[in-house]
């Protein structure tokens, strides 16, 4: 049984997703950006949930979608999307794997792809920015519409510098509401250091859903 | 931190500073009520010098002044309580427990000799019984030139509790105590600013605010018929496993 955290893509609740989507669109460095690193200053603020529903929201406008687990530390998509951890990325970039030979497809979530962390890995740090991982972006860019990426904290790894420094690649800061000033600014700056096209920062737990009778 | 940060600030904080107001409003209303009913009883005394010229009336009148805060500074000391024991003697119990005070009184020859007990009768009598305690006392001293006439007495009164003005006190100054405790809370605790100002703080624009979702888990749907054999046998009802090399256009 897979966990609660999808919206339903004709609720309300996609709305604010969808404007997300919108703000992204308007927002995005060139056409040529395919990829969106979802990143957050540190955890539990709600990285992979937003990630997860922005790339569903994606995936019935835009086709295809993909969505990767890039964290290779603490990864979480497989347990959401109730699907086995690996074979996934790390085997993908490991074994040199047709990545759609371990991409699941979702046909009732608008035919959402979703690809998982794969097996855990000694050194993940050194994954992100690797030769390997740009040709295997460069391939999934030319074969999707949007690749979603869900990354680890700024703060507790450099794996979304790395993921950004990659070409075509944007960077979403998801902040949770309570979080701490201090960490979303250290977050910036880190990713500043490596030139990262940050696109903007997303608030969730901002208030309750405000649908009135719509 | 601009005056519109405050305002955010405490208005974020709203339920708090309510909460621990009221906690001091109910605190001290509860106190004042338990105070002791105290009675408060008062003697106006005339202080004259003797002896001097019809002409020296003004320096009269300042020697006689003098002489008042001198005398209010002997019943303040409480050396006439001994004095005062004897006169009342028999007639109030428990004398120690009155407190006497003087005043003397700006510009003039008087001074008034305040007596507070928690029983009105002792205070009364207190009142009373001082001025001729400290007629005594000036003429057990030795002076001839001074003369101490008790003009009025005014009989014992419950003393307020002022419970209005000290709750209104305890309003105002929780208010205040608890604003600026909000404050330094708000910059303890370093929250991200309103999203309206996040972008301004942070150099980067909120893209969206997300507010808590209704979630749900993933939706079970007939598959797309590119289910893979080995992938069938996870059981993932209604996933797939792509099995192409390049995608193309999906369903």
């Amino acid at each position: 049984m897979s966990a609660r955290f999808l919206v339903e893509p004709d609720s309300a609740s996609a709305e604010p997703l969808r404007a997300l989507r919108l703000a992204i669109e308007a927002r995005a460095g060139s056409p040529e950006t395919k990829g969106l690193v979802f990143t957050s200053p540190r955890p539990g603020e709600g990285r992979s949930t937003i990630s997860a529903n922005y790339a569903l929201v994606a995936a019935h406008v835009q086709r295809p979608v993909l969505l990767v687990d890039a964290d290779m530390r603490s990864p979480s998509l497989h347990s959401m999307f109730d699907l086995p951890q690996s074979p996934g990325l790390v085997e993908v970039l490991r074994d040199r794997l047709d990545p759609w030979q371990v991409t699941h497809t979702f046909p009732s979530l608008g035919g959402l792809h979703v690809m998982t962390a794969g097996a855990p890995l000694a050194r993940p740090g050194d994954v992100a920015a690797s030769t390997a991982m740009g040709e295997l972006l460069e391939r999934m860019y030319e074969d999707c519409e949007a690749v979603v990426l869900d990354s680890p904290p700024v703060l507790s790894a450099a794996d979304a510098s790395g993921l950004a420094s990659h070409a075509g690649t944007d960077v979403v800061i998801v902040v949770n509401r309570s979080g701490k000033r201090r960490h979303l600014a250290s977050a910036l700056r880190r990713l500043a250091l490596t030139e990262a096209n940050v696109l903007g920062v997303v608030v969730n737990r901002e208030g309750t859903l405000a649908t009135g009778r719509y | 931190m601009t005056a519109g940060d405050v305002y955010r600030a405490l208005w974020r904080h709203k339920v708090f500073i309510a909460v621990l107001t009221a906690a001091f409003v109910g605190a001290t209303w509860y106190v004042t009520k338990r105070q002791t009913q105290e009675y408060e009883a008062s003697a106006l005394v005339r202080v004259q010098e003797r002896g001097r010229k019809a002409g020296d009336a003004a320096s009269a009148l300042q020697a006689s002044q003098t002489l008042a805060q001198v005398y209010a500074k002997i019943i303040d000391s409480g050396a006439l309580a001994g004095q005062t024991k004897k006169l009342v003697a028999g007639k109030v119990r428990n004398l120690s427990e009155a407190k006497v005070s003087a005043t003397p009184v700006q510009d003039l020859d008087l001074l008034t000799i305040t007596a507070r007990s928690t029983n009105a009768r002792r205070a009364t009598v207190v009142a009373s019984a001082t001025p001729i305690a400290l007629r005594a006392f000036i003429r057990d001293s030795g002076s001839q030139s001074e003369h101490v006439v008790t003009v009025d007495t005014t009989p014992s009164s419950a003393v307020s509790k002022h419970l209005a003005l000290n709750v209104a006190l305890a309003l105002m100054l929780g208010l205040i105590f608890n604003g600026a405790l909000a404050l330094v809370l708000e910059l303890v605790r370093d929250r991200l600013p309103e999203p309206d100002e996040l972008g301004r703080a942070v150099g980067h624009p909120v893209l969206a605010t997300i507010p808590t979702l209704r979630l749900h888990g993933v939706p079970p749907a007939a598959s797309d018929g590119r289910t893979s054999q080995a992938f069938d046998s996870l059981g993932n009802e209604g996933v797939s496993r792509t099995s192409g090399s390049r995608l193309g256009s999906e369903p």
